[in-house]
Parts: C-alpha cells; sequence; structure tokens
C-alpha cells in the first residue's frame, strides 16, 4: 500500500542529455518506462535549461547550436535496494552522463483519489489530526 | 542528427528559392527586394514558435527540433542576400529604399520571433 512507502528512502538523481538514445527512443523515455515496468514507486523528468558535464560541452537554450542536447534530470525515490537493483540495467543503458543519490525522508506518498477509511493512513507525516469542533 | 539537419536545409534551400521567385515576380512588386524580406520575417516567425513550443514541453525531438531550425529555418532565410540587396540600393543612390528595407527586415524578423514565441506559449 502507498502509505507504506513514507519514511527513509533514497533519492536517485539520473542526468543525461536530451539527445541520448536507447533502442531507438530518447534515453529518459525508455528509463521511464523501464521503472514503470519494473513496478518502482515513481520517476519524474525535468528539463534543464542550461548546462555541462563530463564532456565539458555548454548547452544552452540561449544559443540554437548549443540548444540541441539539452539536460534532462530522472528522479527517482525508492528503497535503497530497489535503487541499487536498477543500476546494472542504468550501467547498460546510459552512455555518459551523472548519478547522484542522497537520502530523503518520505513524508507523503498518496494517490489522487484515496478513500474516506484511508484518509488517516495517508496524512502527511507530522500533521496533527484535524479536532472536530 | 546531421541527416536530419541535411533534409531541413534542402527543404529550406528550395522553399526560399520558390516563395522568392513567385513574391518577386508579383506584377506590382518591381525592384524592391520583397521576396527576402518576407522569407526573413516569416522564417523568424516559424523559429520563434518551434524553439518555445519545443523547449517548453517534449513535443519536438532534439533532432525535429535541428532540422526545423538549423535546418529549414537557417536555409529557408538569408542574411547574405539581404546584405547582398542592402549594399546595391545604397550603391545605387537609394537611400531610402535602403533603409526602409534594413529597418524592415531587422525590426520585422524581431517582432516575428517574439510573435512566434507568444504562439507557442499560448498553446502550452
Amino acid at each position: 500500500m502507498h502509505h507504506r512507502f513514507k519514511g527513509e528512502r533514497t533519492l536517485m538523481r539520473i542526468f543525461i542529455g536530451e539527445s541520448d538514445k536507447y533502442g531507438g527512443q530518447p534515453l529518459y523515455q525508455a528509463i521511464v518506462e523501464k521503472l514503470r515496468h519494473d513496478g518502482y514507486a515513481g520517476a519524474t523528468v525535468l528539463r534543464g535549461v542550461s548546462g555541462f558535464g563530463a564532456s565539458s560541452t555548454l548547452h544552452t537554450d540561449k544559443v540554437l547550436r548549443l540548444s540541441l542536447d539539452l539536460p534532462i534530470i530522472i528522479e527517482v525515490v525508492e528503497t535503497e535496494e530497489a535503487i541499487e537493483k536498477m543500476l546494472p540495467a542504468l550501467d547498460e543503458m546510459i552512455g555518459g552522463g551523472l548519478i547522484t543519490l542522497e537520502r530523503a525522508r518520505v513524508i507523503m506518498y498518496r494517490p489522487a483519489n484515496v478513500r474516506p477509511s484511508q484518509e488517516e493512513l495517508h496524512r502527511i507525516e507530522g500533521l496533527e489530526p484535524e479536532r472536530d469542533k | 542528427m546531421i541527416l536530419f539537419i541535411t533534409i531541413g536545409g534542402i527543404v529550406g534551400t528550395l522553399a526560399r528559392y520558390f516563395v522568392q521567385g513567385w513574391l518577386q515576380a508579383r506584377p506590382a512588386v518591381g525592384a524592391f527586394p520583397i521576396g527576402t524580406l518576407a522569407i526573413n520575417i516569416s522564417g523568424s516567425l516559424i523559429i520563434g514558435f518551434v524553439m518555445r513550443l519545443a523547449t517548453g514541453s517534449t513535443l519536438i525531438s532534439p533532432e525535429t527540433r535541428g532540422a526545423l531550425t538549423i535546418g529549414f529555418c537557417g536555409a529557408f532565410t538569408t542574411m547574405s542576400t539581404f546584405s547582398y540587396e542592402t549594399i546595391v540600393l545604397l550603391t545605387d543612390g537609394e537611400y531610402l529604399r535602403a533603409g526602409m528595407y534594413a529597418g524592415g527586415t531587422v525590426i520585422g524578423c524581431l517582432l516575428a520571433t517574439v510573435l512566434g514565441i507568444g504562439l507557442a506559449s499560448r498553446m502550452l
């Protein structure tokens, strides 16, 4: 159940390029699809407006020629074990890039349509329940 | 990427050739380079629109972006033709027309890009 996901977890950030490909599709899409297929808690893809990395080429949306490979960040919050299970596949899929791991504490993880009977379980950790007047 | 840019470039060059040809052949036009002006302004509109849409969403892949901007817009619009035509107007003593052409191109293209960006922002 989703509420059991609260607690100490690991935030993985994957930094890649927008033009990176895997199996004929954009790499970020391939990674997100694999995460979803393997039942991970979630993933979010963000596009950066500018940046540089290991190959020291500047990418920016300000200059047309440099805007073809803008930075993409995929953020995944999961248990440490689940993240570690994913690493071999990521190593194979990703060419150049950066992966970081941070500790994160999940205080809320709930779907949009929570049943009234379940609301107590899904309340943000640390918030006092509303008192009846 | 190179392939996409090349195809965009081929289409852009041919589009410029035919659009310029059609516009300059209009009877009312005469010797004013309206063809170049029109393609530079419309190309600026297109690039503003495509780049805003592309960077504000994932609708346009980097390769398609390259084909449409570096390829198509890069080939469709022309700085060299504009420079040449302005200099010829000046050396022919047509200072007013040269000024109108140069001013019209710069202001028109910048405004067109702003308009293109605005249209794409509306869509997003």
